[in-house]
């Protein structure tokens, strides 16, 4: 028992000493000639297939940005933290980089695990910017006039495909079938029925499924008992269930086009679709990776293959470059690393990004992403970039 | 000197409660002095975290039964205290179709935070009764069938939880004090239901269920008590937390973060106060100091690859090892006395 307390005791002075320590020794390097930029992005748990490939970007633009002289003439140093998919860590990990001094913080790209980081950047008085966090919560109301997400907001996502489907195509009607498990799901049908019903589209039903249920054979003999068929079916969800539900509809005689948003930009979606079910799929989403949808794409491939040794593998490494590319251009025109400096050239000025162009509004106005969606098709289970869209209108949050 | 002499007399008699309440203090004050931000950061959540296992030990640790339930009242706590406590404009806001009854509510936070409590009591109170009638194995079962029965309320009632979207806004009030005198009124009321009649007739229900009864004891009753207290204990941390996240959706309130509850308390054991405190205390350390040693070996760049994700194996393997070198956990079910420092000096003496 003695032993046990004196091990424990021992161990509790380590824990009280180390992160004293690190945050002494960090402070200074603030003052050096580095600027750094903290991420909190998630490398396990939940969140991490969305903020894994998002740090690998970052670190790459990192790399290209010291290569070319860096941001106002000081090299940047990228200080990566695991935020662990848990709130509390996201927080404390966000406040120990900024007790490091760091200039800046990227969030994970999630309101539920991105918002405490940005919390803290917001209370130190530096920018907080999520590569890909769409949700309309994610604004300067409710996080903070230095808080911004690279992402098109959830509006934005349902609108595009809303006006391409009425405008482009002339379909006037829709099924929409709505997974209620996740929020991201249910306010993505919301926003897309709000702009489809404004256009003068019919809904003609509103259905649900719950990921994991496994079974799409109710929503099925709904559809097939409709008197009228829909031009098109809106499906609101993601995978692993979002393939199951495409191949039921479609091996049962259902083929109207199936229209979604960025949860379809996944390789095991088209995977589990194959060339059979492959087609007259159409969504939107943050970026493409090919030429056509971005000029300047083969550079940054071969910079990225030159750096991790294989190809670009999510489209999600993207917003994380573009994050980092962005403070970069933001304190170069501010002159300063200085929050509210960065955060008014955030502001103010349009940023031409792998992501599409992006412009923000003002922090009264919630710091709005107005931001092109690219419009994928699916052929044969192979996604083809159809071009950038920028909605006429978006629905309020 | 009566006073001094009968206050010693009385912590030596409950030498349990204050061996654990005096060292909490102490560090308290200390890391709020010296500590830098992210410390009393971490010490504050170590002990809203501290709330928590407490909650669960006094059912789990005085009944025996293990229960998935109480991080279920944990998130009716913390939703309760933040519906009732968040500015009508940010609810108006954040969660569109709110009942108004529920939007136009505002009260300060801590009267918030104690009725959450009383919430998540009743709750458990009303439905309850029947599940403490359940032998072991089906009660577990039933506490855990009961969790996801709560996770489905919380992400289906919009009109209350704001379903599976984010709650947000609720104010912001747990400091490092609010956490620390929350967790001391934990560990005082879990000692003091343990160390009551009640808490002794679970104790035995617990290591002999046909003997406690054949001793007159209604098992039933003793095991209701415990868990509408616990329920009330979760609740209550589910509030303090509540205002010290300040924003959550019911995922927070689900299997990942209910192993993390448990593992606090089976690594401490779960038999006794000391074993939760001791469980939380060595969890919150190993994790952090490996957070820090984990970001130092990223940033330095040593390593021509990055070891994400070594904090949750070296955690997997020390629950393992806790496991397969004590598996009724760190302290194994037993309180810290001081007689039994005492005891052990004696037994030293005697042998040599």
């Amino acid at each position: 028992m003695k032993r046990f307390a004196a091990v424990l005791s021992l161990v509790m002075v380590v824990a009280l000493v180390l992160p004293g320590c690190s945050s002494n020794s960090g402070s200074d390097a603030a003052e050096g000639d580095t600027i750094i930029i903290g991420t909190a992005l998630c490398q396990t748990g939940i969140q991490a297939p969305l903020d894994e490939p998002a740090l690998r970007g970052a670190q790459l633009a990192v790399d290209v940005l010291n290569e070319n002289g860096g941001i106002l003439g000081k090299q940047v140093e990228l200080r990566a933290m695991d935020g662990k998919s848990d709130p509390v860590t996201v927080g404390n990990v966000a406040k120990q980089l900024v007790d490091e001094g760091a200039a800046a913080i990227i969030a994970p790209s999630d309101f539920d695990f991105g918002g405490p980081a940005s919390r803290e950047a917001q209370s130190a008085g530096i920018v907080g910017l999520s590569p890909c966090a769409s949700s309309p919560l994610y604004s300067s109301t409710a996080l903070g006039d230095l808080q911004f997400t690279l992402s098109m907001w959830n509006t934005t996502m349902g609108a595009v495909t809303a006006e391409y489907a009425y405008n482009e195509r002339g379909w006037d009607t829709v099924y929409v079938i709505t997974d209620d498990f996740i929020d991201y799901t249910k306010s993505l049908s919301r926003y897309f029925i709000a702009r489809f019903e404004e256009l003068g589209g019919e809904v003609i039903f509103e259905d649900t499924y719950t990921q994991g249920q496994g079974d799409v054979s109710a929503q099925l003999a709904r559809i097939k008992a409709l008197d009228e068929q829909p031009d098109f079916i809106y499906i609101s969800s993601y995978q692993p269930d979002l393939a199951l539900m495409i191949r039921t509809l479609r091996e049962s005689g259902v083929n109207q086009p199936v229209v979604g948003g960025d949860a379809y930009d996944d390789p095991s979606l088209f995977e589990a679709l194959g060339t059979q079910y492959g087609n007259d799929v159409y969504y939107d989403t943050h970026g493409f990776l090919s030429d056509e949808a971005n000029p300047g794409y083969s550079d940054f491939a071969a910079a990225y293959e030159a750096k991790f040794g294989s190809e670009p593998d999510a489209v999600w490494i993207m917003p994380g470059y573009d994050a980092v590319m962005t403070i970069a251009q933001a304190m170069e025109i501010a002159g300063t690393t200085e929050g509210a400096a960065v955060a008014k050239a955030m502001e103010e000025n349009t940023f031409e990004l792998f992501t599409g162009a992006l412009e923000w509004s003002d922090a009264a106005s919630g710091h709005e992403p107005n931001k092109a969606a690219a419009m994928v098709e699916l052929i044969d289970a192979q996604p083809q970039f159809m071009g950038w869209v920028i909605p006429e209108k978006i629905p309020a949050p | 000197m009566s006073i001094i002499q009968r206050s010693l007399e009385w912590a030596r008699k409950h030498s349990t409660a204050v061996q654990l309440i005096v060292p909490l203090i102490l560090v308290g004050v200390l890391v709020q002095m010296f500590g830098s931000s992210l410390l009393v950061n971490v010490y504050t959540f170590f002990c809203v975290s501290l709330m928590m296992v407490l909650g669960v030990q006094v059912f789990m640790g005085n009944s025996g039964i293990l229960s998935f339930l109480h991080v279920g009242f944990v998130g009716v706590g913390a939703y309760a205290s933040g519906i009732l406590s968040t500015p009508p404009a940010v609810k108006a806001m954040g969660v569109p179709n709110m009942f108004q009854t529920l939007v136009d509510l505002q009260i300060p936070v801590l009267p918030a935070i104690l009725l959450g409590g009383i919430v998540a009591a009743i709750i458990a109170a009303v439905i309850s009764y029947p599940m403490m009638r359940l032998s072991d194995a089906v009660g577990v079962i039933t506490l855990f069938a009961t969790l996801i029965v709560f996770h489905v309320i919380m992400t289906q009632w919009d009109n209350v939880t704001n379903g599976p979207r984010t709650f947000f806004g609720v104010p912001e009030y747990t400091t490092l004090t609010v956490a620390l005198v929350g967790a001391l009124l934990m560990i005082v009321l879990a000692y003091w239901f343990r160390e009551s009649s009640m808490g002794l007739r679970v104790r035995a229900s617990r290591d002999d269920r046909h003997a406690a009864a054949a001793t007159g004891i209604n098992v039933v009753r003793a095991r209701y008590a415990a868990f509408v207290l616990s329920a009330l204990m979760a609740g209550l941390a589910g509030g303090v937390w509540a205002h010290f996240i300040t924003s959550f959706s019911p995922k927070a309130f689900y299997m990942s973060e209910m192993f993390v509850l448990l593992s606090m308390v089976v690594i401490g054991g779960a038999g006794s106060i000391s074993g939760a405190v001791i469980g939380t205390t060595v969890v919150t350390i190993a994790r952090e100091v490996l957070r820090q040693v984990e970001a130092s070996i990223n940033n330095a760049h040593v390593l021509s690859f990055e070891v994400f994700g070594l904090t949750e194996l070296v955690m997997a393997i020390l629950m393992v090892a806790v496991l397969i070198w004590r598996p009724q956990g760190i302290i194994g079910g037993q309180e810290l006395k001081l007689s039994r420092f005492k005891f052990k000096k004696k037994e030293e003496v005697s042998n040599v």
